[in-house]
């Protein structure tokens, strides 16, 4: 099935997961396979993964999910460590549907909520695939916050469409990716929900650094970045890959911090080649 | 002898060196240690180095050299990578003054005159200081350009106020120093030739390969990096020290690209040490 086949509209789904309502976007049959969008402005899964779902849909039952206080979930204001979060309210949701085991895929903050969620529930997950992840403390080859960081923790409060036009020149390589579109884009579905804004900007959660737990994590993971990644530091990469008892690295050139969408169809294929076999 | 006695004005020489009028401030005597400021808009020796000529004249002969398109040195047009034809420079200016060896400061592209010296003419090169300066070979944990770059090429075209603050905030671990008036004087000196904006913008980059050659520097260096710096990241100096065989690395925290100012009680009391001492 092509993903000219699949919209959001025909994928779109919704699930209540405790006190909150999840959205999701869902296509495909057989294992679960879930995919976590990052947590810049604007961000969704649909709009995170619209090119990944097709292939990925062949093989397994694909949901991307909305992260509480994005796209089509509920605004919450969230008080306690911010991946915890969301990775229990994921399971209520999983929980839900009568799903018990599933591979995340995790793009950035998603891949933050995918090590939270496997060490809050190591039976209930297949295999991680990280790609860019957020939460590993300081990179020892600069200073951070990156730049990348920098201009999406001020847009919350700016919020105009030039600062999401720095933001997207900030997060793809390729200046073919940096389209007028994309950035109306983007700009058009942070705005669209205030109440999404405000619970984040009332919110105390922050992220933890998640190294001195990486260590439990027995499920096979691939840790893939963009080598000119200016949101994480490729140096979290390695040391993902030092800290996780079973995982692999691949980097993609000329690549930042999108990678299932600046490297779509090499990024497909290695993925489903690792969940198939890896 | 402190800086608040030295001036500008006071301190401030022309003199040949080859078909280029040098300027340059000089203070001090014995030992030639010669201040090579780095490559921002409207930067010269004498605002990059005014921490650091006081206590250093105070036991060397100290010059503070404009660099070719710099301060007021003459123009020069750039058919070599201007680290290349500063050196030739400075060899010229000593030959001038007669110099036959000094110990040689570089900041950001005064390093990258610095290393030029050392493989041009090593035999003139007592000893060398480098600091925030760009490695020779690729950074393997860091994007080009770097945010700092970014603002930095941006001043040649935009040498406002604005344009400056923006930089000096990025450039510095802690700018409150920079007073508007302060900013103003970077902005007038900036503007004062705009025929070297367009030399520079156009030459700053090119470089030859000095990996090979420096592979074989024996000259005793300190290398001098900024924790902070987002001009210039911190991995080119460990490029350096494992390149320079009689190098000695230091890094300092809470440190931007801005070393000899920054940190300039630090920055001068391991200078003195280590032309005391190597």
């Amino acid at each position: 099935m092509a993903t000219t086949a699949l919209t959001e509209q025909s994928t779109s789904k919704f699930v209540q997961a405790g006190d909150i309502k999840l959205h999701y976007n869902e296509a495909g049959s057989g294992d679960a396979v879930i995919m976590l969008h990052g947590g810049g402005p604007g961000a969704s899964g649909w709009s995170n993964f619209s090119t990944n779902i097709g292939p990925f849909a062949e093989h397994y039952r694909t949901m991307l999910f909305d992260m509480p206080q994005f796209g089509k979930s509920d605004p919450v204001v969230i008080n306690e460590e911010r991946a915890h979060y969301n990775a229990k309210a994921i399971k209520k949701g999983l929980d839900q549907l009568g799903i018990k085991k599933v591979s995340f895929i995790g793009n950035s903050f998603g891949g933050a909520t995918s090590l939270a969620f496997v060490l809050l529930y190591p039976e209930a997950v297949h295999k991680l695939v990280l790609m860019g992840a957020a939460g590993y403390g300081q990179s020892i080859f600069g200073p951070t916050p990156l730049e990348g960081i920098k201009a999406l923790n001020a847009w919350w409060h700016v919020r105009t469409k030039e600062a999401m036009k720095e933001i997207v020149d900030i997060f793809v390589y390729d200046q073919k990716f940096k389209t007028d579109e994309l950035v109306g884009r983007r700009f058009n579905a942070a705005m669209s929900k205030p109440e999404h804004i405000e619970a984040r900007n009332k919110s105390t959660g922050g992220l933890m650094d998640y190294t001195p737990e990486l260590h439990k994590i027995k499920a096979p993971t691939l840790v893939i970045w963009g080598r000119d990644d200016r949101f994480s530091p490729l140096d979290w990469a390695l040391r993902l890959t030092w800290h996780l008892p079973n995982a692999q690295l691949h980097v993609f050139p000329q690549c930042g911090h999108w990678v299932q969408y600046e490297k779509s169809d090499q990024f497909n294929r290695l993925v489903l080649d690792f969940l198939q076999n890896g | 002898m402190s800086t608040a006695t030295l001036t500008e004005p006071g301190t401030s020489k022309f003199a040949q060196a080859g078909k280029i009028k040098v300027h340059y401030n000089e203070a001090g005597t014995g030992h030639p240690v010669i201040l090579l400021h780095g490559g921002g808009a409207g930067a010269s020796g004498w605002s990059n180095f005014v921490r650091n000529i006081g206590p250093l004249s105070e036991k060397y002969r100290v010059l503070l050299v404009d660099q070719p398109n710099y301060g007021k040195t003459d123009l020069v047009p750039l058919t070599e990578p201007l680290g290349q034809v500063s050196a030739r420079m400075v060899r010229d200016l000593m030959d001038t003054l007669g110099m036959q060896k000094a110990t040689l400061v570089g900041n950001s592209l005064g390093g990258m005159t610095t290393l030029n010296f050392a493989v041009d003419y090593p035999d003139r090169l007592e000893r060398m200081v480098l600091m925030g300066t760009p490695g020779p070979a690729v950074d393997l944990f860091t994007t080009f350009p770097t945010e700092g770059q970014k603002l930095l090429f941006r001043l040649f075209d935009t040498a406002t106020l604005e344009a400056f603050r923006a930089f000096i905030n990025i450039m510095c671990y802690d700018a409150s120093f920079a007073t508007d008036e302060l900013l103003q004087q970077r902005v007038k000196a900036a503007t004062a030739r705009p025929e070297a904006a367009q030399i520079l913008k156009a030459g700053l980059m090119r470089s030859r390969d000095l990996v090979p050659a420096l592979r074989n520097t024996k000259h005793k260096s300190l290398i001098i990096h900024g924790r902070y710096d987002r001009v210039v990241p911190m991995e080119g100096s460990m490029q350096l020290f494992s390149l320079l065989e009689n190098s000695t690395l230091l890094f300092f925290n809470k440190c931007g690209h801005w070393a000899q100012f920054e940190k300039a009680d630090e920055f001068n009391r391991a200078l003195v040490d280590f032309i005391d001492h190597s």
